[in-house]
């Protein structure tokens, strides 16, 4: 979509006009449904995120400054939305196993068999041991290549905050990674010994 | 010293990270949020309905209560409270008895096709302002069983 024209469906948008918004809505459906994904791990969650983020953004879109980048603005109210999902899920008293045995909302089905492609050691496991912070800020960085100052205004931090985090982030994935691997490398030795 | 012996999976998380395709959501995912959007706006409609009704009923009961204590006030006792009932219902049935024989001597002159078409009226009147009050607060929105 050029610039001009995603400008006119905004203004349209800002007018009332509901299919204006819903062709913003089908323009960057994937990048806030892939941030929703990322950061909460379940591909129902995600769509209802995804779907809650527009929503939010319809109702806010008269507070929209257009001379901020519209998706980085998507983004953000995304990544907040999930951040807050992440902090009541906390409080929530549902077993892990119950998560994953739950069947998966409607229409769930491709990002189900995606998922079920992706290695047991996947990245979403990984990500899923950062704070909500360090998620939405590795997400950005890494997804949609934002820059540090992009970021620290999606997520309302300082630059030097995000600089901070995007490293603990790192480096706790990194941590991660390096203690699976001793484990798998463990029990591999384990069954040639036996 | 930590970061130096990760950074070997440093390396491979950023590589990981890059790799990592963005996962779309299913087919139709901008008709479900103009549904949700519907949804959602019909679910703010029937709040302020029940939200207006609600105030209404408080202040009817507020009002009727206010008229509740005036009239207990002017009784002063339960015996003077049924003598005003007895002497209300001796009023009211003076004033129907005069009404009805100043319309008898009316309609004593009158064809019966007009007392029908008086009684037609009145309920078509009746009717009238009844469907404009539900249209006024919005009943026409209610879910009526037809499926979205």
């Amino acid at each position: 979509m050029e610039p001009r024209e995603e400008r006119g469906w905004i203004a349209a948008a800002q007018g009332g006009d509901d299919l204006a918004f819903a062709r913003l809505v089908e323009q960057y459906a994937k990048p806030v449904h892939n941030l929703c994904y990322r950061m909460l791990g379940d591909p129902a969650e995600a769509e209802d995120a995804a779907q809650e983020t527009f929503l939010k953004a319809y109702q806010k879109l008269k507070s929209y400054d257009p001379l901020r980048s519209f998706p980085t603005w998507l983004l953000s109210i995304g990544a907040h939305h999930c951040i807050d999902q992440l902090r009541r899920r906390r409080f929530r008293l549902v077993s892990l196993d119950t998560v994953r045995r739950r069947p998966a909302g409607r229409d769930s089905q491709p990002e189900k068999l995606v998922e079920q492609a992706q290695s047991k050691q996947s990245l979403q496991g990984e990500l899923a041991r950062l704070g909500a912070y360090e998620r939405a800020a590795i997400v950005m960085r890494y997804w949609y290549d934002l820059s540090y100052e992009e970021i620290g205004q999606a997520l309302g931090l300082s630059v030097s905050a995000v600089k901070s985090r995007l490293h603990r982030a790192r480096r706790d994935l990194a941590a991660g990674a390096e203690t699976a691997r001793q484990v798998s490398a463990r029990e591999g030795s384990g069954v040639t010994t036996a | 010293m930590v970061s130096r012996l990760l950074d070997p999976e440093w390396d491979l998380i950023d590589a990981k990270l890059r790799r990592s395709p963005q996962l779309g959501p299913a087919a139709g995912f901008s008709r479900r949020w103009l549904a949700l959007l519907e949804q959602r706006r019909e679910e703010r409609r029937l709040r302020q309905v029940r939200l207006m009704l609600g105030g209404l009923l408080l202040g009817a009961l507020l009002s009727l209560a206010l008229v509740g204590v005036e009239v207990l006030r002017a009784l002063g006792s339960p015996a003077g409270l049924v003598g005003g009932w007895i002497r209300a219902g001796l009023s009211a049935r003076g004033t129907l008895e005069g009404s009805y024989l100043f319309l008898r001597d009316i309609g004593g002159g009158l064809p019966a096709v007009f007392g029908g078409l008086a009684v037609a009226l009145t309920i078509g009147w009746v009717s009238a302002v009844w469907f404009a009050a539900l249209y006024r607060f919005s009943f026409a929105n209610l879910p009526n069983g037809a499926e979205k």
